[in-house]
């Protein structure tokens, strides 16, 4: 019946997804998949997945499987409709990222996989039947899906969509959030997840605009609430430990005071990594942080400490 | 209460390496002391077989070789190490090969000669000959031409079975040597430990006289039970050299407590293996002379403990019943008779050397697993065989653990914080759920299929019972592919032995159904040739080298009278091991697809770009484009039916073909998907493949997706593989997986892995084992990224190929995975 099919397409709820990464160890128990969501309000200095930031697809130009103009005719700098590809003076195509939009022609034309799209409108279906091909890990691991991001909150509806549909079927349910979005978003969200993990990375609403662009107080008054019991699920607040930022004994001892006194119990410690750094350059973005190194095991044992004086469970993660 | 030894070894698990080490100091030195030597050649066997094999002649062929292996075991040196508590050595030095003319001396002559290198120079498995044993090789070698075992068995090869071999080179023997040893068998171990080897000679004698001799064959099997009597009796008067030789040490010894164990060890010697062990060292002891005679005796390769934790599990319940014995003391027994195992060696061609090097013998300890009842098999002695493992970390014996549905979780965390700490994949896992019916698909009674145990590399087998091969053939699938898309022709030599159906080829292929039937009719004709080959060798091997000794130790072979060469054993089997099935599916789908399906590409484009390697730049597109076009279609190892059920079609169809077989001991043709290594030197022949695989590219191991081609990660790698019919892998499959150790720095990442081994199971995987990729590795990686396209690190939210990482973040990994150890 071509109504009838009209009508179900148009109740499609889509959403943009930069990743589906399966075997996923550290976002949850057990072994899952992550779905990770596109656009997010922050834009954090370290961020390690620089093409969620924004809404929309990115073009992604890995440098160094381009084989040059002598190994392959250059199709990708036809294609382009921006003209925002050119050949450098060793044959090797250049990226005008004033100009790209990220239309993607050139990632059909280069044979060599050096250009691909981040980001891809995605049905709740389609991103489903990706999470299920790995149920039986999830069964036997104790595992299921994450949703992160990018900021799940940004596509509400079609997280909230997405995860009840995982609970239909059984799966264990992880968010990852920022915390920078609308209560009544993430309050009818969390009904559908087991775990939350609540990132705080600053209580200087001043130093907080610094390192992400914008400032904590919505992130801190949902804080409060999600912490104080208003949501029924597991909640794990999150710092990442980015060493002259936000590493300073006082620095946590501040976040961790807040998730005490507002009724939080566990604390994981990310301790900053480079690994994100390389995309910064194949996204045309500038990366902020190339002198920073990992803190030192010392360091995360001083801040351990810090949060279990408050009485809180600290894990330390990997972000 | 504080936790005994072995509470605290079956609930506390560690995931740093250093935390487990050899038990007592004297296991320390043993094994230290013997990874210290550089291997020598030993020439006292061969010179001592040369002698008696003159002396002989004349008399019926397994009667000569039983007292060929009587004056060996008289003759030969005998040493006790410091500390040795369970003696027995191979050959005249710790890691010394022996040598067998009776198989080949070719190559020792050639490679003395250098050819085509010394065996002090060879790049990997060098042996030290010393100008005595040189002199001694030589002279014996020199006798010997014409008369080996390898020569007699190419003399009977058929011509067209010789080109599949030789020429084409689609079929190989070489892996285990030209002439290597039949082997690939589980002695009867627990009837020596029980019985004791008087027991099984009085079972010879009294067999022997029930014999009709005026009945066709029975001369044979008298001559045969006769041969079994003389090897036994070597066997027990070999330990008796140790015997005195022990109580001569004793006498010297100074040290009172040496003195005592050296007394012990004289006491052990004298009574097994020829009557019933009393103790679990005794027992110890003289499992240690079964499998080191078994060794002497043939030049075999493959031949496996069995079950260990279930034979000797009686042995260790009566001592520790009487407090004979603490567990602490089992395991540095245990340790002992690793390190045991391990100074075994073997020297083969350096055609054979290059594909399995490290100097492998594949002797493969089974434990856990489930009765025939269904109740689980594991015991104390299992938990102590793991704990051994991961002490000594040293690479054999090769650990295998059976898992079956009901196999409890703490049990399966141990192998895992095992797995984790050997860094050398061990222990293997296998799934009794799928090994137990593919046993019985191949006519193996269900009370013998429960009682399997592992041998060779992933071969289940039955202990004492099954004789799997003399020798398998390597079979390279992918090269009978590559002749399919060129008419049968071999590129590389112009062969042409069977051309296709219709006379197509990849340029004239009217469809995919087409091409697809093909490929099954060349695998079909390359199977046959595969088992003729097997078949010229099994004869060989019972013309020229019959094994009375093993036999001996085989059921029925004393009540039938027959050698296990002679097809002796309860069960019978020859089989196939292929290699290269991932690239035969992504070049079928790539073809599929673009052919086919999206025709953006003809056949002959494709068989242009593989003739030029993908490198004529004159075409449109050009060949590195044709190349690009072929790698970006799907991919085996992504979790993707598309490609998956096109590689379970292919090989499902030779697994399935073989069974109509016969092998020459009357067993049935089996299949493994395994590779030992040599995927190396079999991609080496084949030129540029539609899998967008360039010419003399490894082709992909057993059933592993070709490297750098499987990016989705393990989960998805894992869901592919067990897509195969594991259950028709009677002889074995192999997947190999890859892991960092930062995933498994904690509990919870053991648990983890414990989660993606059970996950296989259920999805009817059969064989699983890690490698968890050292710091080490990592640095090799980053000297030589070509050789580690595949390796992926996963860390948290990010993960990669190492490779194409910055060297600063390479760094940052290295540093991490260091600080995990």
């Amino acid at each position: 019946m071509p109504s009838g099919e009209v009508l179900s397409e148009r109740k499609q709820i889509t959403g943009w997804v930069f990743d589906i990464q399966r075997f996923s160890l550290h976002d949850g128990p057990g072994i899952r998949t992550l779905v990770f969501m596109q656009g997010c309000p922050l834009a954090c200095k370290w961020c390690c997945n620089p093409e969620g930031q924004k809404h929309r697809p990115q073009l992604r130009f890995l440098s160094i499987k381009c084989v040059g103009a002598d190994k392959c005719k250059a199709p990708c700098v036809d294609a382009c409709p921006k003209g925002a590809i050119s050949l450098s003076p060793q044959g090797k195509a250049v990226t005008d990222w004033e100009l790209c939009q990220a239309y993607g022609r050139c990632t059909e034309a280069c044979l060599f996989g050096a250009r691909t799209i981040a980001g891809r409108r995605m049905t709740v279906e389609e991103v489903l039947a990706e999470v299920e091909k790995d149920w039986s890990f999830y069964n036997r691991s104790g595992g299921g899906v994450t949703v992160g991001g990018g900021e799940p909150l940004m596509q509400f509806e079609f997280v909230l969509a997405l995860l009840k549909r995982c609970k239909e079927r059984f799966f264990h349910t992880a968010l990852e959030t920022c915390g920078h979005g609308p209560w009544q978003h993430l309050k009818p969200i969390s009904e559908y997840t087991d775990l939350l993990y609540y990132d705080i990375k600053h209580m200087n609403p001043q130093k907080h605009k610094e390192l992400t662009g914008v400032s904590n107080e919505l992130i801190l008054s949902n804080a409060k609430r999600v912490l104080s019991g208003k949501v029924d699920c597991e909640v794990i607040v999150r710092i990442p430990i980015v060493p002259d930022y936000n590493d300073s004994k006082q620095d946590v001892e501040a976040i961790a005071r807040f998730v005490a006194e507002s009724g939080g119990t566990m604390i994981e410690l990310l301790p900053y990594h480079a690994l994100g750094s390389s995309k910064y350059k194949q996204l045309g973005m500038q990366y902020e942080l190339g002198g920073i190194r990992p803190p030192s095991e010392e360091q995360m044992e001083k801040l351990r400490n810090v949060v279990k004086s408050f009485g809180l469970k600290e894990m330390t993660g990997v972000f | 209460m504080a936790k005994s030894y072995l509470e605290r070894i079956k609930t506390e698990l560690v995931t740093a390496p250093k935390l487990k080490q050899p038990i007592t100091e004297r296991t320390r030195q043993l094994r230290d002391t013997m990874l210290a030597v550089t291997p020598k050649l030993c020439s006292e066997r061969a010179r001592l077989y040369t002698e008696s094999w003159q002396e002989t002649e004349g008399q019926p062929t397994v009667i000569r070789r039983a007292k060929a292996l009587e004056k060996i075991l008289g003759g030969m040196s005998i040493f006790i190490r410091p500390g040795e508590l369970i003696v027995g050595n191979q050959a005249s030095d710790v890691r010394a090969a022996p040598v067998f003319p009776e198989f080949n001396m070719q190559f020792i002559l050639e490679e003395l000669d250098g050819n085509p290198y010394r065996f002090e120079e060879r790049p990997g498995d060098p042996f030290q000959v010393s100008e005595e044993d040189e002199k001694v090789l030589r002279k014996v070698g020199k006798w010997w031409k014409g008369e080996t075992m390898a020569e007699y068995k190419l003399s009977l090869f058929p011509e067209e079975t010789y080109k599949a071999y030789y020429e084409v080179q689609a079929l190989e023997l070489y892996t285990f040597g030209e002439g290597g040893g039949s082997g690939h068998f589980i002695a009867d171990y627990p009837k020596v430990l029980n019985k004791g080897m008087y027991g099984v000679i009085k079972e010879a004698e009294e067999r022997a006289k029930d014999l009709k001799l005026w009945e066709r064959g029975a001369l044979e099997q008298k001559e045969f039970l006769e041969a079994v009597s003389i090897a036994l009796k070597a066997a027990i008067n070999f330990a008796k050299r140790y015997a005195v030789l022990a109580r001569e040490m004793a006498d010297k010894e100074t040290d009172s407590k040496r003195k005592a164990e050296l007394i012990k060890i004289a006491e052990h010697c004298e009574w097994v293996p020829g009557n019933p062990a009393r103790t679990f060292w005794e027992a110890m002891q003289s499992l240690w002379f079964a499998h080191l005679i078994v060794q002497i005796e043939s030049n075999g390769h493959s031949m496996g403990y069995g079950r260990f934790d279930q034979f000797m599990y009686p042995f260790y319940q009566k001592d520790i019943d009487e407090r004979r014995i603490t567990p602490e003391e089992v395991v540095e027994l245990l340790e002992c008779l690793w390190i045991k195992t391990t100074e075994i060696n073997k020297v083969r061609d350096w055609d054979a050397t290059r594909v399995v090097m490290g100097y492998p013998m594949f002797q493969q300890l089974t434990v856990g697993g489930q009765t025939l009842d269904g109740k689980s098999a594991i015991n104390d002695l299992s938990w102590l065989a793991l704990e051994a493992t991961a002490n000594q970390k040293i690479i054999q014996p090769s650990l295998s653990v059976r898992w079956w549905n009901e196999c409890p979780d703490d049990f399966l965390l141990k192998c895992c914080e095992v797995i984790n700490i050997h860094r050398g994949g061990q222990p293997a896992m296998y799934s009794d759920e799928v090994i137990i019916p593919s046993q019985m698909g191949v006519g193996i009674s269900l009370e013998d299929s429960y009682d399997y145990a592992i041998d060779g590399c992933v071969s289940p087998t039955e202990p004492g019972k099954s004789r799997r091969e003399g020798v398998s053939a390597g079979y390279n699938m992918h090269k009978v592919f590559e002749l399919t898309l060129y008419n049968g022709r071999d590129p590389r030599t112009g062969i042409q032995l069977y051309p296709n159906p219709g006379n197509k080829d990849l340029s004239s292929f009217e469809s995919f159904d087409e091409l697809m039937d093909a490929v099954k009719y060349q695998l079909e004709c390359y199977d046959r040739q595969g088992i003729i080959g097997l078949i010229c060798t099994d004869k060989a091997y019972a013309e020229m080298t019959p094994t009375p000794y093993a036999s001996a130790l085989m059921d029925d072979c004393i009540q039938t009278g027959k050698d296990i060469e002679w097809g002796g054993a309860h069960y019978n089997t020859t089989f196939l091991r292929g290699v290269g099935m991932s690239n035969i599916g992504n070049s079928l789908a790539a073809i599929k697809k673009l052919v086919f399906e999206e025709k953006k590409l003809s056949g002959a484009q494709i068989m242009h770009a593989l003739e030029t390697n993908f490198e004529d730049m004159s075409t449109t597109p050009t060949g590195p484009e044709i190349q690009q076009m072929l790698l970006a279609a799907p991919k085996y190892g992504n979790d993707d039916d598309y490609v998956d059920l096109l590689v379970k079609e292919a090989t499902g169809h030779a697994m399935r073909d073989v069974r109509r077989y016969t092998s020459w001991t009357g067993g049935r043709g089996g299949f493994a998907l395994l590779p030992v290594s040599q995927n190396v030197p079999f991609g080496e022949i084949i030129g540029a493949t539609p899998d967008g695989r360039k010419a003399g590219v490894p082709a992909a191991e057993g059933c592993s997706p070709t490297r750098g081609t499987d990016v989705k990660g393990p989960t998805a790698a894992v869901k592919s593989v067990a897509k195969l019919d594991h259950v028709l892998g009677d002889n074995g499959t192999l997947l190999n997986q890859k892991f960092n150790p930062t995933v498994l720095k904690d509990i919870s990442g053991l648990r983890k892995l414990a989660a993606l081994i059970k996950t296989y199971f259920d999805l009817k995987g059969m064989h699983i084992q890690f490698n968890v990729v050292s710091a080490d590795t990592l640095r090799d990686a980053q000297k030589h990224p070509e050789k580690y396209t595949d390796l992926m690190v996963r860390v948290a939210g990010y993960s990669a190929l190492f490779t194409s990482l910055d060297p600063a973040v390479q760094e940052d990994i290295i540093m991490r995975t260091e600080h995990s150890i």
